[in-house]
């Protein structure tokens, strides 16, 4: 999971900025393509498609291995990767948009235009002036990926046969163990509460409006 | 500095046309335009929105945006050619020799940062100066801006600061490499008027401490004598006259000129002897302009097969100083011929009382810490102590700043609030604490509102006709739908609107028409009393003029009372028969037009009387400026609400001012005043205002 | 527009999904097991255009139903998700106070739950039996009828002989409607759905419908302070009239789009437990199930998987295009 967000984020708002920074560009429109294609391929398909292409011994390019069974006891490349990207890639789409839509309102703003007029340059209105403002509503929607992240891991889980909590949830459910089954809720609701707080402070942090008193 | 030895004019511009690109057509939004600032000058740009003045201050920042682009013409600073330059040489001249103040000093400013980072920014980028230097030099801008305890300022976030600390800070952040050239860009349209009047002052003061020239655009002709030097009007994207100020205002050789000065009510005009003339028709769409003059089909002077054959050309007014108008026929009119179809009405007198407040309070109750919602209650104290009375086709005004409980006066009166204590009178029925829901039909359609935004008061996606027969719907008024919709082609006539309206969407509508609609949907059950929150302030000036004399007719011919809110005190005079002024939720001072307008004042009415800008060269004001901001009405001072800010508070003996709530006095019948001055003291007042008759 | 084209392309396969289909999506055709695309059928009657799948079933033909299957619940279930999250969502914004705090709590509540947790809780016999399912169906389908009868009540109630005809014909329609749907227990035994897809259907309605009250209550917190909401209510009229008519028609704009983007989410979801072979029977063509089953032989044989898969994917990518188109048009005046 933490490889997830430590690839997703960073690739999300770099790809958001970028697009949202000169709205209309052609940079934008490939990146905002981009990105409304990945959030329009849920995990199941992108996962399915990657073994195809990637794993596939019959037509596959065969780079990575298609399950991650073998992750558990090691880690490597080769058999982290696909489920990796699998999961981020849906999270980068949609964090991107979201960076984009921000940056693309803040960069016509008022203020935005004031720094221009200052004669600040174009690097420096969008590091110095733009960024900050942009992130703020992002980072919400970050954290509110989290149920959603937790929804893509049990599925690449099942996917690349990899044992970890999603894979007990699936487990659970088939033998019809409801106490497992209401133990993983707990588990993953608490989980989920707890990024909610974080995204609150880090909104307050963020956003000088709001100071607590 | 870099600003080397230069004494040809700051800025050049000839014949500059600027026009934006849309996917269906080219809008020409300026065109033919130029003018010369010398050094040390400051030029008033005045016309109406979308006449295209701001389009011409972003044209000489060159930063039209993606779409739009200079067509012809040139744009010429200290003797350089603007509209050829690389960005890198655009970049070094923006913020240090050319700098530019927006309306909305709150957009302006970045909320994420702090305002001494900000500040420090622009000699960092341009002098190359190193940030204690830049530091220094920050706080003392700041200090000359006149903003109290700079040190804490320059820590301080954008939005804790109230509006006119902003904009003084948008000001300094202008001023701080001392530009040769300064746009202010309606720098004052988003603040009260007091604070208004010091930021004018300040502007004023400014551009002759650092020999700034400066290009001054507003809409509001007002403020132009006390800063400019210079003038250029503007109407539909071209330049119709220009020239010193006493000249284009005394001896105006352009008819929208002409139209314009007699459309705002300066000092003398008055609603029946002398009424003001809007200016019929509209002002034309970008893409839709006549041939020939663009001011043609609204003008008293037309002449077909001339004004209206070929372009018309700039040319100068024989023996004068650079007075110039674009009208082919300025040689020719009588321009002293005092306007025609003046109608005259008989004053009509108020009958009797229909509404009365007694004592009216209203206070809510906030939580402090909202987070937390365990900081305790506090009280905020809209209205305090209210009383008035409303006769039967009167115009009772309500004058007062943001803030000062006018807005809440009319919730509760409408039952969208209760009233804390007090009592409301209407017909002698109780009504302070029947909220709207429970009020009979016939008091909600007899006691109607009209609003202030025009773009706000209809429904987008209802149509015109569909909105007014709801409201006949709801009053009960008709028992079948065709003769409620006949009901509503009358209203429509009632309001002047053509009958083919009722089937158009709000968005097709102009300000003006969508403001007589509103009024036409106030007037649908018959009302009596009409609470008119600030009907005009948002439309231009040619309108404001035809709106507010549609009101007044109605009024005569139905003998409504009208409460008029509003902030400006020029249209009060010109239309209230009595005026109350409010000040943090109290009644400061009340009485007959005349008597508030006229010595002995409250202190507060006196500033404010002062800071309203008059566009009359004939109009000499004492200049009152108020210190600091209006209190927050959670937090009110002890005492009498004004003592804050009030000049007058050392007349009077002992900290009465600090300890008491002054009593209402009553200076003759009909005019009290909430204040602890003396009498010698009131009688000592002079007038604010004074016509010097030449 | 691709994004129409692509959403038109789709709506048009499922309406025609008879004619386009060759083959019953269920038939077994021998010999034709994990055939690759374009084999022709040992009895020479036709091809299998995209290939065979584990069980010797036309790939072609279970796309074109599954794309049927997709469509009706997809945009179903969104349709009932707005009209809980309106419902609620309206009130919640414009009065504010304690019910604005219960119901944003609640909607937290729900948000903060894996949609897939909610599945596999949902699903799960010993669940099903308490009967919470179906207690969750009659709760949530009711709001429809409840906002078609305030919709209407407090347009008309100034003229009640028209309140009454349309108050009328939405209850008698409604209340039908709702038994055959929530309680499978239409007098007349047209309407039913099987529990199955009902499980999943309340499922998804449920997890859609905090989304759309978030959005509702933003947008109604930002229209409740125009002035024409101030005049309504000069005028005396009731809070629903003002909600229902004077809010909610501004209010479209933005909650198209969103309907539009979440049609997508919605097809994404009810894949997901096709995808774990939970709820719908495991030989429906639908792309979710389809998918599952594909990829057990994905690294020999791609095809079955690879098509419901590709077909999905392009269906909630023409949504999300026409989602962006709509939005952008919006924009521009």
């Amino acid at each position: 999971m933490g490889c997830v967000m430590l690839l997703m984020v960073p690739a999300a708002l770099i790809i958001g900025v970028l697009a949202g920074m000169r709205e209309g560009s052609r940079l934008d429109r490939a990146l905002s393509t981009l990105s409304i294609a990945t959030t329009a391929t849920p995990e199941y398909v992108s996962g399915v498609i990657f073994i195809a292409i990637f794993a596939s011994s019959a037509v596959g390019l065969k780079w990575f291995a298609g399950t991650a069974t073998s992750a558990m006891d090691q880690i490597t490349f080769n058999n982290f990767t696909l489920p990796v990207v699998t999961i981020a890639l849906y999270g980068i789409g949609y964090i991107a948009r979201m960076t984009r839509a921000s940056m693309a309102e803040v960069m016509t703003a008022q203020y935005i235009r004031t720094a221009r007029l200052k004669g600040v340059r174009f690097r420096n209105i969008v590091m110095k002036h733009a960024l900050r403002n942009a992130l703020i509503a992002p980072f919400t929607v970050i954290m509110l990926q989290f149920p959603w992240l937790l929804n893509g891991v049990v599925i690449v889980e099942t996917l690349f046969n990899y044992k970890g909590f999603g894979w007990t949830l699936v487990e659970a459910a088939g033998n019809n163990d409801i106490e497992l089954l209401l133990a993983c809720s707990v588990v993953a609701v608490f989980v989920v509460l707890i990024t909610q707080l974080i995204s609150d402070i880090g909104y307050v942090f963020l956003n000088p409006r709001i100071r607590i008193s | 500095m870099t600003s080397q030895p230069y004494d040809g004019p700051i800025l050049e511009i000839e014949r500059l046309s600027i026009s934006f690109f849309t996917r269906l057509r080219e809008i020409p939004a300026v065109m033919d335009f130029s003018c010369t600032i010398m050094p040390g000058e400051a030029m008033g740009l005045v016309g109406e929105s979308g006449c295209g003045k701001s389009t011409v201050a972003l044209g000489v920042m060159q930063d039209l945006g993606g779409n739009g682009r200079i067509v012809s013409g040139s744009i010429k600073f200290k003797g350089r050619e603007l509209t050829e330059m690389s960005q890198h040489e655009l970049r070094k001249i923006r913020g240090s020799e050319i700098a530019m103040i927006y309306q909305e000093p709150m957009a302006s400013l970045n909320p994420a940062m702090k305002v001494g980072k900000q500040l420090i920014e622009v000699p960092m980028i341009h002098q190359g100066a190193s940030r204690s230097n830049a530091h220094e030099l920050a706080l003392q801008v700041v200090t000359d801006v006149k903003l109290p305890d700079p040190e804490r300022i320059m820590t301080a976030y954008p939005h804790q600061l109230s509006g006119g600390q902003q904009q003084r800070i948008v000001i300094a952040m202008a001023l701080m490499s001392k530009p040769s050239l300064l746009i202010l860009d309606e720098p004052t349209t988003a603040l009260d008027v007091t604070v208004e009047a010091g930021i004018v002052e300040l502007v004023k003061d400014l551009g002759t401490k650092y020999g700034t020239s400066m290009l001054f655009i507003s809409h509001n002709l007002g403020l132009i004598p006390g800063t400019c030097d210079r003038l250029c009007v503007m109407y539909s994207g071209e330049a119709v006259e220009r020239g010193s100020i006493t000249d284009v205002f005394d001896e105006m050789r352009h008819p929208y000129t002409q139209a314009l000065f007699r459309s705002i009510p300066l000092p003398g005009a008055d609603k029946n002897a002398s009424p003001l003339i809007a200016i019929p028709g509209n002002f034309p769409l970008p893409h839709e302009r006549p041939p020939g003059c663009n001011f043609g089909p609204r003008c008293d002077y037309f002449e077909k097969g001339r004004c209206d054959a070929q372009d018309i050309p700039m040319t100068t007014v024989p023996g004068s100083d650079r007075h110039q108008t674009r009208c082919i026929r300025h040689r020719e009119i009588d321009w002293t011929e005092p306007p025609k179809a003046r109608k005259i009405f008989e004053k009509t007198e108020p009958g009797e009382v229909v509404l009365r407040l007694d004592n009216l309070k209203k206070y809510y109750e906030v939580s402090a810490n909202s987070m937390f919602g365990s900081g305790g209650q506090k009280v905020v104290k809209a209205n305090e102590t209210l009383s008035l009375e409303a006769r039967e086709s009167e115009t009772l005004a309500i004058v007062g700043e943001s803030g000062c409980g006018k807005s809440t006066f009319a919730k509760v009166l409408m039952g969208l609030e209760t009233a804390t204590s007090g009592r409301i009178l209407l017909y002698d029925q109780e009504i302070q604490s029947t909220p709207i829901e429970e009020r009979a039909t016939d008091t909600v359609s007899g006691l109607q509102m009209v609003f202030q935004n025009p773009f706000d008061t209809l429904n987008p996606s209802s149509t015109v006709g569909r909105q007014i027969i709801r409201a006949l719907e709801i009053f009960g008024e008709g028992s079948s739908d065709a003769e409620r919709s006949e009901r509503m082609l009358e209203l429509l006539d009632l309001v002047k609107l053509p009958r083919e309206f009722a089937g158009r969407m709000p968005r097709q509508l102009s300000g003006g028409q969508k403001q007589r609609v509103g009024i036409a949907r106030a007037f649908a059950g018959g009302a009596k009393i009409v609470v008119a929150d600030e009907p005009v302030s948002a439309l231009d000036v040619s309108v404001q003029a035809a709106v507010a004399d549609l009101l007044m007719e109605i009024q005569r011919q139905n003998k409504t009372t009208l409460l008029f809110i509003s902030h400006d005190l020029s249209i009060v005079r010109y239309l209230a028969d009595r005026v109350l002024v409010m000040y943090l939720g109290h009644v400061v001072e009340i009485g007959s037009t005349d008597r508030v307008f006229s010595p002995p004042y409250h202190p507060y009415t006196e500033a404010l009387l002062s800071a309203v800008p008059i566009a009359d060269t004939r109009v000499r004001k004492r200049s009152i400026v108020l210190e600091g901001g209006i209190p927050s009405a959670m937090d009110p001072p002890p005492g009498c609400p004004f003592q804050t800010r009030c000049r007058w508070k050392s007349r009077v003996p002992g900290n009465l001012c600090e300890t008491q709530v002054p009593p209402m006095v009553r200076m003759a019948a009909g005019h009290d005043v909430k204040c602890h001055l003396s009498a010698e003291e009131f009688a000592s007042m002079e007038p604010v205002i004074e016509i010097v008759a030449r | 527009m691709v994004g129409f084209a692509l959403v038109l392309f789709w709506f048009f396969t499922a309406i025609f999904a008879d004619t386009i289909a060759m083959y019953d999506p269920l038939a077994i055709a021998s010999g034709m097991k994990n055939k690759v695309p374009g084999t022709p059928l040992p009895d020479g009657t036709g091809y299998y255009l995209l290939g065979g799948d584990g069980l010797s079933r036309d790939v072609f033909s279970r796309m074109v139903m599954g794309a049927r299957e997709v469509l009706i619940i997809a945009p179903a279930a969104t349709l009932f998700a707005f009209m809980v999250g309106i419902t609620l969502g309206l009130p919640a914004g414009f009065f504010g106070g304690r019910l604005d705090i219960a119901l944003s709590f609640l909607a937290n509540l729900v948000l903060a739950f894996p949609v897939i947790l909610l599945f596999y809780l949902l699903v799960t016999p010993e669940i099903v039996k308490t009967g919470i399912p179906k207690y969750l169906a009659a709760v949530l389908f009711l709001f429809p009828i409840i906002f078609l009868v305030i919709l209407f009540n407090s347009r008309f109630f100034v003229q009640p002989p028209k309140r009454n005809i349309y108050i009328g014909i939405t209850l008698i329609v409604g209340l039908w409607i709702y038994l055959g749907l929530a309680w499978n227990a239409d007098p007349l035994g047209i309407v039913s759905m099987q529990p199955n897809v009902l499980i999943v259907f309340v499922s998804v309605v449920f997890v859609n419908s905090p989304t759309v009250f978030r959005i509702v209550r933003g947008i109604v917190l930002d229209i409740k302070t125009r002035d024409y909401v101030a005049a309504a209510q000069t005028r005396g009229e009731g809070p629903w009239y003002i909600m229902l008519w004077e809010i909610l028609p501004n209010a479209r704009g933005p909650l198209i789009v969103d309907f539009c983007l979440r049609i997508g989410y919605t097809t994404i979801l009810l894949g997901t437990p096709g995808f774990f072979g939970l709820g719908v029977s495991p030989d429906s063509p639908d792309w979710g199930s389809t998918i599952n089953h594909g990829r057990k032989l994905l690294s020999i044989y791609p095809h079955p998987a690879l098509v419901p898969a590709i077909a999905l994917m392009s269906l909630v990518l023409g949504l999300n295009l026409l989602a962006d188109g709509l939005r952008e048009e919006s924009l521009r005046d």
